[in-house]
């Protein structure tokens, strides 16, 4: 079965992408990423003849129209509602979970952020890596309350910064890709969580995190530096505490929290059960 | 023997200064040094007594290897004939790098083959944190501790 998804800076899709290239092999899926800027989608067709695809919704063009009378597949959409005027509608939906539950009657799913397992499932405790604090600034907006946050953290503790947004701080180490990010992340005593994303892979790598947004309730998060050194003393001096919060922690990725789940739900509403099935055994074996 | 790798050297820059003003210390010592640089500006305002050579023959140097140019510092990883290599972290100056990668910093400051020398004892706790202890500690290219280097390794 061949599973086409466009190579978009989409994050959801390249995490499916990861989610589906682990159980290929199982499941005799052949996931593809598609490059868009160099193939236009009709030529895809012609060339691949594809079962499933994944889409955004600023795809849906006229060119898209035509695949739809001409070929026979379905698709699942990346976008804020159903589209009314296509020939084909999509399977599933993916949309906001606000949006996804006013849906009614149709297959929507909520994206929301988890734990990137398929990036970080290898990650190792490296010396070089090693700190109190990490930050980890991709889709982080350094604005003057972030700067002067991370001016108090660098000051206080052994902080390490990495990510695509540059701090012009001592401690700020550069871009990471994927798997220097999750050693990064391993390697710490305490992940600050400013993007919403790092807790769940914090959590399911058995590392304390503190968000500055709650992004679920289990999770510790602070709102001033008075809250944040609160929070920061307890986490790196009290062992008992740490441990407690890191188990609640992990046990609630485990519970739905990772990109394998929300796949293997998205495979689900498709009907595809057995990569539905196969995900969420890939993702039990992990974590078992 | 020391040589020095520098970037391009002009007048703005206080650690050519200095670099150069220890070359020239060193040239009434015992310290056998030289200076490895492509581009030295015909307005350099302080003079160079000392062995002048094109960077590429860094690569073939037996000696020691000193280098305070984040940038260049990549080259000493292309110096197999070098008995040492040093990196001088004169200004703490990666976080103003564009588009810095860790993969660079990674490649280059913890590097086994390369050692980091830091200018001051704040410096030196700094970037032990942040990569690892550097061996020596050396103020504004004291030709002293070049000395010193040239004796221990």
């Amino acid at each position: 079965m061949k599973i086409i998804i466009p190579n978009i800076q989409v994050p959801i899709l390249h995490n499916i992408a990861q989610c589906l290239e682990s159980i290929k092999v199982q499941t005799s899926l052949e996931p593809l990423l598609w490059n868009v800027a160099h193939k236009p989608i009709l030529d895809l067709f012609d060339e691949t003849s594809p079962d499933i695809l994944l889409l955004h919704i600023s795809q849906l063009d006229s060119a898209f129209s035509m695949v739809c009378q001409e070929f026979k597949f379905r698709y699942i959409l990346i976008g804020d509602q159903f589209p009314t005027n296509l020939p084909i509608q999509p399977d599933v939906l993916l949309t906001s979970p606000h949006v996804a539950s006013t849906i009614k009657d149709c297959n929507a799913v909520g994206i929301r952020s988890a734990a990137k397992v398929a990036q970080i499932h290898n990650a190792r405790y490296r010396d070089t890596m090693s700190s109190d604090i990490l930050v980890n600034t991709n889709n982080v907006e350094i604005t003057t309350e972030i700067f002067d946050l991370l001016c108090f953290l660098t000051e206080e503790y052994n902080t390490k910064i990495v990510g695509d947004s540059v701090v012009k701080l001592h401690h700020y180490l550069g871009q990471v890709n994927m798997f220097e990010r999750a050693d990064f992340l391993k390697s710490s005593k305490v992940v600050l969580d400013l993007n919403g994303e790092d807790a769940w892979d914090a959590s399911y790598l058995k590392i304390p995190s503190l968000c500055i947004n709650p992004i679920a309730d289990h999770f510790l998060t602070f709102n001033n530096v008075s809250t944040l050194r609160v929070q920061l003393e307890k986490l790196l001096k009290d062992e008992s505490l740490r441990k407690t919060y890191i188990d609640t922690c992990y046990k609630h990725v485990c519970e739905g929290n990772t990109y394998y789940h929300i796949a293997a739900q998205i495979f689900h509403y498709l009907g595809e059960k057995h990569i539905a099935e196969s995900l969420s055994y890939y993702i039990e074996e992990l974590t078992s | 023997m020391i040589g020095i790798l520098k970037g391009d050297m002009d007048n703005g820059k206080d650690k050519d200064f200095f670099a150069v003003d220890s070359l020239n210390k060193l040239a009434y010592t015992t310290t056998s040094a030289c200076l490895f640089c492509d581009i030295i500006s015909p307005e350099l305002t302080f003079s160079i007594n000392t062995n002048v050579f094109k960077r590429a023959h860094m690569f073939n140097f037996n000696g020691i290897v000193i280098t305070d140019d984040l940038m260049r510092s990549q080259d000493l990883l292309y110096a197999p004939y070098a008995k040492k290599r040093f990196l001088y972290l004169y200004h703490l100056d990666w976080p103003y790098i564009q588009d810095i990668k860790f993969a660079y910093i990674n490649r280059v400051l913890l590097n086994d083959s390369i050692e980091l020398i830091a200018r001051s004892n704040s410096h030196a706790s700094l970037i032990e944190r942040l990569f690892k202890k550097p061996k020596y500690i050396m103020p504004e290219w004291d030709y002293k501790v070049l000395v010193e280097i040239d004796n221990n390794e």
